[in-house]
């Protein structure tokens, strides 16, 4: 009798599972975890861009630790939106894991030495490879600069294909990591036609639009250092700063780009279990201090924090050069790849090769799993990188409530206004939840 | 009462995921007949018929893809085999050969780790207390046998149903908090004890940074849970391994964990002699063991689906407990002690009877429970000291020369000990009094390997 591979076995399960939870509506709950979370396949629902729907299509997870160190994970999914976007990839992390026993060890370390906190694990290097192709069928662009107004909407659509890698070596257990990419790009910009605002070639040029009329291919590398620290509950820490080189098969579009990001979270109360005196222990000059009595232990039964963080990203374009529009970052609900900033604003709203925004947030505990949350976010992009600095902040709040779970918030539903141009309901749910993901950037 | 228990502020639970007690700590008994381990004899049937025998082989990751079965049914056959009526403890091959339909990797589910390769649970093991006849709580998965270590019953179910909210009665942590105590569940990311809990979460939850900090302060909550990481994810400074050592996460990242809970206490003397840590794990994972569950006191609930009355207990997991109060070396489950039986209802009923002292609201297989905090029976305070760091800092580059150090002494006597139960013409026939060096001792123990498993050996070279 042939033997069964691992994906045969698989597969032959997910239809067994299959078979059994969708034959009746009774199972339908465990129907749809089937059918959207199972592996090897399953059904993928997500966001693709913001504008472009929710996309629906089929994916393959697999996972195979190759031997003791290499911990491989295949994803590929091919998906599309009502919108007729569509998005396909084939994306491989792979994990490697050390495989030398712990040492045990039996020399007493100095006894005077200040109590410790040991941990033997930390993170390990990690390596993304990933083919990708995605097309947008609707992008919004107001024109370049701090400036641009909101009549100036036109729309386009563009299919980006990106082959390549990056890599995350973490230095130790510092909290310190390295971080490399390198990739091929190539983009291929439309028109968009039969909406109520024009088409972008109606409205631009390639002077008011770089890139407009010619997308050459990219060659883009980049270098990271990052670090990441907690310092009990007092406070903690996410740095990363990067810089990225686009080289261009058109030498006029070649230009690089840095990018500062610092995020801060400071919690309100302490976590930590505390000592406190018994209510007796202060009496008074007559009484008698009730000698027995220990002191208790307490936990605080909120929780809270403050949250900052400080977005500077620059590009260095040389004399004569220019940066496509279309790898520009922009602020405005979200850009194109779902990160937030100015969430009051219409999507891609702001749009220029430079940026600064600065993020400040609050949540606290409400009751039982319910909390509450309010943000303000003040930024503003650049047409050139002197003109970034602290005036003509384009500004955003936000309120709303949260779901926590295990303590922290994990679910957002926000309403968000300011700003002059409207409001935008919103929720997110912690990408750590979700299993984060291994796409490479589209800008 | 002894003073250990008088001594006695702090009690931590660390519960690990799906592996079985002859999978994890099986082949210490070549090291100590005391502990019900494996002897090498024991086989199960594959597909075929052939026996498949237990063997030191098992890896850090690789060989359980994919995720054994250890669900009700699962469990049935692994207990009463395919079909079911013969010998118990015989169903476990067969049964993963349902998952994947290859008959010699099938027999993988027999392997079991050498003891050097998890020195951190087989250290703990040897040097504390080690539990012979720890169950599961149910024979099922993880859900519902973490729901005995939190409320002391799973309310009948038998399933991965994560809803626990409104149950009779109420969680440990709860009982705590109503009597001014301290409790908490400490996780990695992310905590399956949402399932339990949503009211008081600032108070009963906390991150696993957070217990080494109060660790690091004395401050530790009067019962501690804690939570691994569950799974594989990407950080900002590269990837978290999963650490909860389910199949087929990395083994070696659990016990860089496990010691790292260890450690957290043991750095702190005051902490250190004040403390109790459990190490368990939820359930076998589907993974070989030999000891038949035996029967319980049934619960109050029934599971509607199966008529099972919780009336047996799931199968035997490994469970290690620390404390500078008892004696090294300490073996429950003998036939000194009656071969006295515990499972995860006994953290509850334990923390309780320590914290608490008489409460009823309990459901009848908590109340029945055995306890163990009689274990710390010494009158005074251990001074040895065992401690860990990472392989990788200590090991360095292989020194053939250097002469044996008494834990690869204790190896070389295990594969010895091994070796005498091969057949007369597989054996090495290698006088192990003569190994003086390292490189001796590798030599000797990759003989062994290589006799144990000819085939391993070949594709190795």
């Amino acid at each position: 009798m042939a033997q069964e591979s691992q994906p045969e076995s698989e597969l032959r399960l997910e239809a067994k599972d299959l078979a059994k939870d969708c034959s009746s509506f009774k199972t339908a709950l465990a129907c749809g975890q089937v059918l959207f979370t199972d592996h090897p396949l399953h059904i993928a629902v997500g966001g693709i861009a913001p504008g472009n729907g929710i996309a629906v299509g089929p994916a393959l997870i697999y996972d195979w630790n190759a031997n003791e160190n290499w911990r491989l994970n295949f994803n590929a999914d091919a998906v599309a939106s009502n919108n007729g976007s569509w998005r396909a990839g084939v994306y491989l992390k792979a994990l490697f894991a050390s495989s030398k026993p712990v040492k045990v060890i039996h020399k007493r370390p100095d006894p005077t030495a200040k109590p410790k906190t040991e941990t033997l694990f930390g993170p390990v290097p990690e390596l993304n490879f990933y083919v990708q192709s995605i097309s947008l069928n609707k992008l919004n662009y107001y024109g370049l600069g701090p400036f641009s107004s909101r009549q100036s909407l036109a729309l386009y659509g563009m299919q980006e294909t990106i082959v390549g890698g990056n890599g995350v070596y973490p230095i130790g257990k510092t909290g310190l990591a390295l971080f490399g990419e390198l990739n091929g790009r190539l983009v291929s910009l439309r028109g968009r036609h039969g909406d109520t605002s024009p088409s972008i070639e109606q409205l631009y040029t390639e002077s008011s639009a770089p890139g407009l009329l010619k997308q050459p291919g990219y060659l883009q590398t980049g270098e990271g250092l990052r670090l990441n620290r907690d310092f009990g509950d007092h406070f903690s820490l996410q740095w990363s700063g990067t810089l990225q080189q686009f080289v261009a098969t058109d030498s006029k579009y070649t230009f690089e780009r840095w990018a500062l990001d610092f995020s801060h979270s400071i919690p309100l109360y302490s976590r930590s279990t505390q000592r406190r005196a018994p209510a007796s222990a202060a009496v008074g000059p007559d009484q008698s201090p009730a000698p027995f009595e220990e002191s208790r232990h307490h936990t605080e039964n909120l929780e809270g924090a403050f949250g900052l963080r400080v977005l500077l990203s620059e590009s260095i374009v040389p004399s004569g050069h220019v940066e496509p529009f279309y790898f520009q970052p922009t602020l405005g609900g979200s850009d194109i790849n779902g990160d937030r900033g100015l969430g009051s604003y219409a999507d891609y709203r702001f749009r220029a090769p430079n940026l600064l925004l600065f993020h400040g947030s609050f949540e606290h505990s409400i009751w039982g799993p319910i909390g509450a949350t309010i943000m303000a976010d003040f930024g503003r992009v650049a047409l050139n990188r002197a003109d970034i600095g602290f005036d003509h902040f384009r500004h955003s709040y936000a309120t709303g409530v949260t779901i926590r779970v295990g303590g922290f918030p994990q679910v957002w539903l926000l309403f968000a206004w300011g700003g002059g141009e409207g409001t935008h309901t919103t929720g997110y749910i912690n990408p750590g939840l979700l299993g984060g993901s291994n796409r490479p950037s589209l800008f | 009462m002894p003073t250990g228990i008088d001594q006695l502020k702090h009690i931590v639970v660390l519960m690990m995921e799906n592996r079985s007690f002859d999978h994890m700590l099986g082949y210490l008994k070549a090291q100590d007949p005391r502990i019900d381990g494996v002897t090498g004899a024991e086989t199960n049937p594959d597909t075929t018929g052939a026996p498949a025998p237990v063997k030191p082989l098992a890896q850090y990751q690789s060989q359980l893809q994919p995720d054994p079965g250890h669900h009700f049914e699962d469990v049935k056959i692994q207990l009463y085999g395919d079909p079911p009526g013969g010998p118990t403890m015989q169903g476990f091959v067969k049964a993963y050969f349902q998952k994947r339909q290859d008959v010699n990797h099938s027999r993988e589910i027999m392997y079991c780790f050498a003891p050097e390769k998890v020195p951190v649970l087989t250290t703990l093991a040897r040097k504390y207390c080690v539990f012979n006849r720890w169950f599961s709580s149910l024979p099922g998965p993880t859900i519902p046998n973490r729901a005995f270590a939190h409320f002391g019953t799973s309310f009948g179910k038998v399933d991965m149903d994560l809803f626990y909210l409104g149950e009779k009665y109420p969680t440990i942590y709860q009982r705590m908090l109503n009597e001014n105590r301290t409790a908490k569940i400490y996780y990695y990311d992310q905590t399956l004890g949402m399932a339990f809990i949503l009211q008081n979460q600032p108070q009963i939850f906390g991150t696993f940074s957070q217990f080494q900090a109060d660790c690091q302060s004395g401050n530790l909550p009067d019962y501690s849970f804690i939570e691994p990481n569950y799974a594989d994810h990407t950080g900002d400074n590269g990837a978290m391994l999963a650490s909860d050592q389910h199949p087929d996460h990395n083994i070696l990242a659990g016990e860089e964990f496990i010691a790292s809970v260890y450690m957290s206490i043991l750095n702190n003397e005051e902490l250190w002699k004040g403390t109790m840590l459990l190490i368990v794990y939820d359930e076998h994972g589907g993974i070989y063991d030999h000891v038949e569950p035996p029967a319980c006191t049934p619960d109050e609930f029934q599971d509607a689906a199966t008529g099972f009355k919780f009336d047996r207990l799931g199968i035997r997991v490994p469970a290690v407990l620390v404390s500078p109060w008892i004696p090294e070396g300490t073996v429950i489950g003998t036939a000194d002690d009656n071969f006295r039986k515990f499972d995860h209802a006994s953290i509850p009923a334990t923390v309780t009877r320590q914290f608490i002292g008489d409460f009823a609201d309990r459901s009848p297989r908590e109340l029945s429970a055995d306890t163990f905090l009689d274990i710390l029976s010494l009158p005074v305070v251990r001074d040895d000291y065992t401690g860990f760091e990472t392989g990788k800092q200590a090991l360095g580059a292989p020194q053939p020369q250097r002469q044996l150090s008494s834990l690869l002494q204790n190896e070389v006597e295990t594969y010895s000990k091994i070796e005498r139960h091969l057949p007369a013409d597989q054996r090495t026939n290698i006088d192990v009094s003569k190994i003086q060096t390292e490189g001796d001792a590798s030599a000797y123990i990759q003989q062994v390997m290589a006799k144990l498993n000819p085939q391993a050996a070949q594709t190795a070279r």
